[in-house]
């Protein structure tokens, strides 16, 4: 790594750390992506800032979580977009909707204009001269008609379409381009950076965290996509178990303590590895469903939480994980 | 015993049988006793219409044509009106038919009645073509309501009401659109013909029956003015008409009620024997008696009890002074004084009884056949290959006499007369018939 990328990644590390360990998304309508993660900066080092985050969270220096989704213009990119209704048939969005009323007694129904009302304020219906006195009892309301001004349309469901401040072009809301903007969190990996002032980069530190035997996220991540594989092509089972301290304030230091203390209960090919700072995963290659209730029976002890993790085929990695995290979390 | 009996019942056949039949009916129409009369008045009001109407066919087929048949094209925007509940399975062919039946300008309207399937989603996939507009309701409001929610959003100079599971053939719209040449004409009913004839020998005998009591008895009903109902299933209404009218109301009945309001306010109805739509029919027995229980009891609280005023000429006419005489004699009064005399007659003579109701048998069997070919010849329905059935027609009708005499009992004694076509919290805010 260049030693200047290595400063500058030690610095964004630091900020995050001051910044209360997480660098959360600023929304900021005339910055280019919609969105800052910190104001004081220039306008062209925002976009620099944005890539080192991205680059950090892919070396686990940083944790990524979804924060919010932004849509932009499929042309220019731009988020000042204008989101409206427009009519199926012409595109125009001069629409107007209007509510339709249902006389329950002689099963009328019409715009809400065609009911003219008495002295009470109640509403007449044109049909039956009854009066319509509660929503839901003897009259409701079966939906919603859109007619359109420019070419007398009329449907139940609009069309969703986007108009682009920026280039003036519109788009039909299924074209937008999805952007998922995430708040990014120190990771203990990141917290051993700063402590000793530079990034792991050595051949044995890029496959382990400095110091303990617990593997790197993106590291594990791949793990587990190799077992994945294995047992799609050989149908050779794997095991996968979420554990973490009891400790609901757990820090680093428990971690590194719960894995030194997991590793010799393992066989050689089990795998400890990161998910983020409380939760570590282990991996067992070659183990099936009662191999893994075996295992799990020996790791259990009073200060750890434990589950096992199914992965099933077509299940995404990540998202399973995040369920698998809040079954072990109170 | 059984074969002795058999024995008798094909010597009927016979031509030394056959040959008595004119002595036999002449004994008939001269005999004092009322119960002869009665039958002889039965068949009659049952043969003669089709027979005339094969008459009138055959020697001046032009008259059974629609009035304004040869007015210049003219191509107004018809919408297609379907409202459904649950219907995921047949809403796409109902509506995909419509839309390929040949008509130009066309738009389809399907208000979904607050499905608990997939019917909206299915029905959605159609409107993209730019000619279908789907309305999910919020809440189920029956079929008369969502009817009326179509007819608001419908801008069509004329509706066609129709079925979520029907079929539309090519050309019915030109044909029933030739009608309303005439301005007096408010409405037009389809020729409902049975799409699932062929699935068991239930569909069979209700593809006979429509072919009678609905296709021929609408032919000669319409030429004379007579047409007491519009299915709800294929009719065409003049928008104009239905909007004056405020649509359907709310409740049981809804098609024939919208029949009989059309003709209290003078406007004419057609049948367009042209204009086919195919629908399905009940494929169990049990189902069939609870359909035809259910229009049995409408037909009383319809006709008798919410419409009941027809009868009076000096008001609403004489056609509709006929059509009320017409319907009370054959469908209230006759059965059960036809009922009445079978009691009668077992009791006054038991030992001639099987033999009378034997000789009957034949009279009913080869009127029926008469009816059936007059049918056949005149809008090719049924095909010949089902006459076998004729033999065993009558024992299919009979139980649905029965739960019919049943339904009109219940429904005069009112009992029991909710019914869960209409929702609850509708029910309790309309009128009782
Ligand atoms: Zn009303
Ligand atoms: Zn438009
Ligand atoms: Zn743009």
């Amino acid at each position: 790594m260049i030693e200047v990328d290595q400063k500058r990644y030690i610095d964004v590390l630091r900020r995050s750390q001051s910044s209360g360990g997480e660098m959360r998304p600023i929304w900021n309508p005339r910055s280019d992506r919609g969105y800052v993660y910190d104001s004081a900066l220039e306008h062209q080092e925002h976009e620099m800032l944005w890539r080192d985050l991205k680059n950090l969270a892919d070396l686990d220096y940083l944790e990524q979580d979804f924060f919010n989704r932004l849509t932009r213009c499929p042309s220019c990119g731009s988020h000042h977009l204008s989101v409206r209704e427009v009519c199926v048939s012409c595109h125009g969005p001069n629409l107007h909707s209007v509510p339709l009323l249902h006389h329950f007694r002689c099963g009328y129904v019409g715009p809400i204009h065609a009911y003219g009302k008495d002295d009470h304020g109640h509403r007449i219906c044109p049909k039956c001269h009854g009066t319509l006195e509660h929503l839901g009892t003897d009259h409701d309301h079966p939906g919603e008609n859109w007619s359109c001004r420019s070419c007398e349309s009329s449907f139940q469901v609009p069309d969703v379409e986007a108009l682009c401040l920026s280039c003036g072009t519109t788009h039909a809301g299924a074209n937008l381009v999805h952007e998922d903007v995430f708040s990014f969190r120190l990771s203990s990996l990141g917290a051993a950076a700063l402590r000793h002032g530079r990034l792991f980069d050595s051949d044995q530190e890029q496959l382990v965290e400095e110091g303990t035997p617990i593997y790197r996220r993106s590291i594990f991540l791949s793990l587990i996509e190799d077992e994945r594989r294995r047992r799609r092509r050989y149908a050779i089972p794997f095991g996968l178990v979420i554990v973490r301290p009891d400790a609901e304030d757990a820090d680093d230091e428990d971690v590194f303590a719960m894995a030194r203390r997991l590793a010799p209960k393992l066989r050689d090919s089990d795998k400890i590895g990161r998910l983020d700072r409380a939760h570590l995963l282990l991996l067992f290659p070659s183990t099936d469903a009662a191999g893994i209730e075996i295992a799990l029976s020996r790791l259990i002890s009073p200060d750890l939480r434990s589950a096992a993790v199914a992965v099933r085929e077509g299940d995404d990695t990540v998202a399973l994980l995040a369920a698998a995290r809040a079954r072990v979390t109170r | 015993m059984i074969s002795g009996y058999l024995d008798y019942l094909f010597s009927y056949l016979e031509w030394g049988t056959l040959s008595q039949m004119p002595r036999v009916l002449g004994m008939m129409l001269t005999s004092a006793d009322p119960y002869f009369w009665l039958l002889f008045l039965i068949m009659l009001r049952m043969t003669l219409p089709a027979v005339v109407l094969w008459g009138v066919n055959l020697l001046r087929p032009a008259a059974l044509l629609p009035p304004g048949a040869e007015a210049a094209p003219r191509l107004p925007l018809v919408s297609v009106l379907i409202a459904g509940r649950n219907v995921a399975e047949t809403i796409v062919p109902t509506i995909r038919s419509a839309l390929s039946c040949g008509y130009p300008n066309l738009e389809v309207i399907f208000v979904d009645d607050h499905s608990s399937d997939d019917s909206v989603l299915q029905a959605r996939t159609l409107e993209r073509t730019g000619r279908v507009r789907v309305f999910g309701a919020d809440a189920h409001t029956g079929k008369p309501g969502s009817l009326n929610v179509a007819m608001a959003l419908a801008r069509g100079e004329y509706l066609f009401v129709l079925d979520a599971d029907s079929e539309v053939q090519h050309g019915a719209i030109p044909s029933m659109l030739a009608h309303f040449g005439d301005p007096k004409v408010g409405a037009v009913a389809a020729n409902l013909r049975v799409r699932n004839a062929l699935e068991n020998w239930i569909t069979r005998f209700q593809e006979c029956e429509y072919a009678l009591n609905v296709s021929v008895s609408r032919l000669w009903r319409g030429k004379l003015g007579l047409l007491s109902i519009l299915p709800g299933a294929g009719s065409m209404f003049r928008a104009s008409a239905l909007r004056a009218m405020g649509g359907y109301d709310s409740g049981l009945g809804d098609d024939t009620d919208l029949t009989l309001r059309l003709r209290k306010l003078g406007w004419r109805l057609g049948f367009a024997p042209d204009a086919v739509v195919w629908t399905d029919v009940p494929n169990t027995f049990s189902w069939l008696l609870r359909q035809r229980s259910r229009w049995t009891r409408n037909m009383v609280k319809i006709r008798l009890h919410k419409h009941g005023d027809l009868y009076h000429p000096g008001r609403f006419g004489l056609s509709n002074a006929m059509v009320f005489a017409d319907l009370f004699l054959l469908r209230v009064l006759l059965p059960f004084l036809a009922l009445a005399g079978v009691v009668v007659y077992t009791a006054m003579e038991p030992l001639a009884h099987p033999l009378m109701l034997t000789g009957l048998y034949w009279v009913v069997i080869f009127l029926l056949l008469a009816r059936l070919l007059v049918a056949h010849d005149l809008l090719r329905t049924p095909g010949l290959a089902r006459l076998w059935l004729v033999p065993f027609y009558p024992f299919y009708r009979l139980p649905i006499r029965v739960a019919e005499g049943i339904s009109i009992l219940r429904e005069l004694l009112r009992i029991q007369l909710w019914h869960p076509y209409v929702p609850r919290r509708i029910w309790e805010r309309i009128p009782h018939w």
